[in-house]
């Protein structure tokens, strides 16, 4: 049952955030000047969790880099963003390529690992 | 069965992800109001750097400097009219000075007259043929054509969603929006113009006019109203002259020309 704990950690999450954005009352200029950091730094979320999980997974899960990683990314995305917007470059995409590719690949690697468990203990039920 | 339930069993990992996952769940749900939010404002995508960005604050930069020159151009009127106080002379050509800046539009004017609002069908066209589809939208040639049947009638000023409409205005199509004296509008567009408000509403209800049309069409294109008092505001566009000097008369223009 653990394995659900995080989806329900998301739901609770979205909960949150769709009753209480409202109350923030935030105006769309303002919402506007930092959509695109808000964006980024959801793609760094994304990244690092599948990430944990991948880790987890291989048995290779240490919670500091896991934290570390998360925070320096969502750091790394929004400068670059910042500095791109400034010098009229979009280095923004840089940050959403490269975050982009490692989400995939470490959904890539967690269906992978799930998939083999399963057919593995389809083969030792089919052998019992 | 799932993918964690052989590894997870007495292990940290697990809640931390979840911690984050919560993070997530919020970051994701925020991101996306605020980007429907700025969607419903029409403040554009929040694209970083994008033109939405600086249209918006350029515009209310222009907004500032419209008011600024309307003002400026009505305590000049106040001086010109203190000015001729008190001397006949002065008092007569002050008089005749207001009456042409009225005329070009650079004074806000009120009197009777109608308010023509048009919209975009809510209608789906009947078919998919370009032309039939054109006829469900308002495009830069009805405006064209309203304002042309309104000053034909009679019309003494005129204005599209604001903008005073002035010997120099111009008005054309670009992508979905129409430019009004350069300023770009989406519908509906609220023509108001000053004159005999009867004469100006029977101009437009010819049958086979233009209103007559668009009513075979769809009705719920445009609503006129009468009114017995309404204003326009002034013409805030540059008035800046370039090429155009005085026609001269006999005698000054050997000197002037060159």
């Amino acid at each position: 049952m653990r394995g659900w704990m995080p989806v329900a950690g998301l739901i609770a999450g979205v909960m949150l955030g769709i009753f209480g954005y409202p109350l923030l009352n935030i105006s769309p200029e303002v919402a506007s000047a930092y959509a695109p950091y808000l964006s980024l730094a959801t793609l760094a979320g994304l990244d690092t969790v599948l990430g944990g999980i991948r880790a987890g997974i291989e048995g290779r899960f240490q919670d500091d880099i896991f934290v570390s990683g998360f925070l320096l990314n969502t750091l790394l995305a929004a400068g670059l963003a910042f500095v791109g917007d400034r010098i009229g470059v979009d280095l923004f995409l840089a940050a959403v390529v490269a975050l982009g590719s490692r989400v995939f690949l470490n959904l890539s690697l967690i269906r992978r690992y799930g998939l083999t468990k399963i057919a593995l203990n389809r083969r030792k039920e089919g052998g019992a | 069965m799932n993918v964690f339930t052989a590894n997870i069993r007495h292990q940290p990992w697990v809640w931390q992800v979840t911690s984050l996952c919560f993070v997530l769940g919020l970051l994701v749900t925020v991101s996306l109001q605020t980007v429907s939010s700025i969607r419903q404002s029409g403040a554009g995508t929040g694209r970083v750097g994008g033109p939405p960005l600086a249209m918006s604050s350029l515009s209310e930069t222009v907004r500032k400097r419209e008011k600024e020159i309307s003002d400026l151009r009505e305590k000049q009127t106040q001086l010109e009219n203190t000015m001729a106080h008190g001397n006949d002379r002065l008092k007569t050509l002050n008089d005749e000075l207001q009456k042409t800046k009225m005329l070009a539009g650079l004074t806000a004017v009120t009197g009777p007259g109608i308010i023509l609002t048009l919209n975009d069908s809510a209608r789906r066209p009947p078919s998919n043929r370009a032309f039939e589809q054109e006829r469900y939208n308002i495009h830069d040639y009805d405006l064209q054509t309203v304002v042309n049947e309104l000053g034909a009638s009679g019309a003494e000023a005129l204005s599209i969603n604001g903008q005073r409409f002035i010997s120099r205005t111009s008005i054309r199509c670009v992508g979905p929006t129409i430019l009004v004296n350069a300023v770009p509008m989406t519908p509906p567009y609220s023509v108001q113009a000053i004159g005999d408000p009867i004469t100006l509403a029977g101009a437009l209800n010819l049958p086979g006019g233009y209103l007559d049309n668009l009513r075979q069409t769809d009705p719920g294109m445009f609503r006129l109203e009468k009114r017995a008092l309404l204003s326009i505001p002034d013409y805030t566009g540059s008035t800046e002259v370039r090429y155009m000097r005085p026609a001269d008369t006999e005698g000054s223009s050997r000197r002037r020309r060159r």
